[in-house]
């Protein structure tokens, strides 16, 4: 069953185009990374989804229109979008009563028993816990809420390493059960594509890919070509090429692995190879030191 | 353990109980709602124990028996106190009440939550046209019956006119503080949910500006008469002063419901105010964190 369904989405910001045409389907059960550049409308997607903001064209969140029922679609659906945006004068309690109080599928017992696992206390505010207690305070919120779909805009944005790792270790291994459906945008492309099962890419208000992960194992190849062999690589149609110690690094589409495997080594590109490629990234040498 | 202590007691369900917890989710936040009103009350509850100590230099001379203005005096001033305050309260509240939520982005948690814009909205006005009158009321009346007891203490029981004084300020506030100033209400929320900075100068200058441009372009002040009737006219309103006061042996006005309550201004003031939290609302809904 599709969670989402978008039909040509668009949304424009005076002359800005945002979206322009978006067509995606994401499935029940599945993990998506929306991934995209800065100002690529990924935010703005999201927003559409969660009902923030008016769009056109057809959307279908789980049966409804996110536009004109957001608060019917929050019994369902539960998003954090951005960091800290939880209320700095609230104390613990009072989100967990607050919350409690005005969702019918949020169980708090679940709530306490992730919270028990951090050093947050109940009668702090939320100004004076670091921002990655909060943000583990706002996970222990959103994953005590029995919801279908969970949307994750940044949500560990400008938290250290072992807070972002714990985050997505957290979901994974106490939320996400096969039925729910997870949407996520970061930037920290290469902390969570071991999670995702399902991949889209966004630029300039545009799906230019939209693919399961497995798919993107079996499709495409980078190849590392040995100097005596680049032109014969050449020839086979490399969609991407880069330099990474002087030797000429070549990303293909579609070729089979048994016709690159004698031109060099072979390995599966990385999420981060992955867009770089696609979206024409900046220089060669740059965009390697971003996706290592 | 803990899931049954506090979600438990489902006296309300569904969009009733999501309001409720919205309503007390605005106590939390604006502490200033009963804390301000508790301390002016303590501020003139202590003046006035004060005035009373033999010997005081500030000790009002304060005839029960003779004059009537005198004896009534600490009473309309405790009322009048209490109203002040929450009159600034509810200003404050107003202009900050769709602001807040934006400025420090927690618009985003609240927008997560199954509550709709309407019921938030409808919460702010809730707060502000209901609450805080209550509060203002009670704070009255507990004020009022202390000066009472601490006159009674020293030998001067409460008189008539005191007493008249207390039933009216009971009545007075809450008519005036939720229904005559609605509309202001009204449009302070709306501008809340709209300007990015300055909901301050937002609020006072375009009414102003109004003014001003209708004094030079078409040389009258209609716009100035009825923003002062409404700023001023509360009292007017509610102790019929506009049309024929009606004064009781004690020469005070008396409230007069049934000119308030069949007054054109009221309602067409209600009708205002429900066009504005209407447009809060439409604005909460494409609102952004800022």
């Amino acid at each position: 069953m599709a969670v989402v369904t978008a039909k040509n989405l668009r949304k424009t910001f005076g002359s800005t185009v945002a979206l322009d045409g978006v067509n995606l389907t994401i499935e029940e059960g599945r993990i998506v990374g929306l991934i995209g550049p800065n100002g690529a409308g990924k935010s703005t997607a999201l927003g559409a989804m969660l009902g923030l903001i008016p769009f056109e064209g057809e959307l279908d969140v789980l049966g409804r229109n996110p536009w004109t029922a957001r608060d019917q679609l929050m019994n369902d659906v539960c998003f954090i979008a951005d960091v800290a945006v939880l209320p700095r004068w609230m104390k613990v309690s009072n989100a967990l009563d607050y919350v409690a109080g005005v969702h019918p599928k949020f169980d708090r017992a679940k709530a306490e028993a992730f919270l028990a696992k951090t050093t947050i206390k109940r009668s702090s505010r939320v100004r004076a816990l670091s921002k990655g207690m909060v943000a583990q305070l706002h996970l222990a919120l959103v994953m005590a809420i029995d919801a279908k779909l969970l949307v994750l805009d940044e949500p560990t944005l400008g938290l250290d390493l072992l807070y972002r790792k714990a985050f997505y270790d957290t979901l994974l291994n106490d939320y996400f059960d096969g039925n729910r459906t997870i949407v996520v945008t970061t930037h920290q492309v290469e902390e969570i594509q071991d999670i995702l099962t399902d991949v889209a890419f966004i630029d300039r208000g545009k799906i230019v890919l939209d693919r399961k992960m497995e798919e993107i194992e079996t499709r495409y190849t980078e190849l590392m070509a040995r100097p005596g062999d680049v032109a014969t690589a050449k020839s086979l149609g490399p969609i991407h090429e880069r330099q990474v110690f002087g030797r000429c690094v070549m990303l293909f589409d579609g070729v089979a692995r048994e016709r690159l495997a004698p031109l060099g080594e072979l390995r599966t590109p990385g999420i981060a190879d992955l867009f770089v490629a696609l979206m024409g990234g900046p220089s060669a040498t740059a965009s390697q030191g971003a996706a290592a | 353990m803990n899931a049954q202590t506090a979600s438990n007691t489902p006296v309300l369900q569904g969009p009733a109980r999501a309001f409720a917890w919205s309503i007390r989710r605005e106590l939390w936040e604006h502490r200033s709602i009963y804390m301000a009103p508790a301390i002016a009350a303590g501020l003139v509850i202590t003046g006035v124990v004060l005035a009373h100590v033999p010997g005081s230099h500030v000790e009002m001379k304060m005839d029960a028996a003779g004059n009537v203005f005198a004896a009534i005096l600490p009473y309309l001033f405790a009322a009048g106190v209490i109203l002040g305050t929450s009159l600034l309260v509810a200003f404050a509240y107003c202009l900050s009440a769709l602001h807040n939520e934006r400025r420090d982005r927690s618009i985003l948690f609240w927008k997560s939550l199954p509550v709709s814009d309407a019921a938030t909205v409808a919460s702010k006005a809730v707060v502000v046209m209901v609450v805080l009158p209550v509060v203002a009321v009670a704070a009255t009346l507990c004020l009022q019956l202390l000066i009472t007891m601490v006159g009674a203490a020293s030998g001067k029981p409460p008189s008539g006119a005191a007493i008249k004084v207390i039933s009216t300020s009971l009545l007075y506030g809450p008519i005036v503080l939720s229904l005559w100033y609605a509309p202001i209400y009204g449009w302070l929320v709306l501008v809340s949910s709209w300007a990015k900075r300055g909901t301050f100068l937002w609020a006072i200058l375009p009414p102003l500006g109004v003014c001003v441009l209708e004094a030079i372009v078409f040389h009258t002040h209609h716009f100035a008469e009825l923003l002062s009737l409404r700023l001023n006219g509360g009292f007017g309103a509610a102790f019929a002063l506009g049309g024929t006061p009606v004064t009781d042996k004690f020469g005070l006005p008396t409230v007069s419901g049934a000119q308030f309550f069949t007054s054109p201004d009221l309602w067409i003031g209600l009708l205002v105010a429900a066009a504005f939290f209407a447009a809060a609302v439409y604005q909460r809904r494409r609102a952004e964190p800022i």
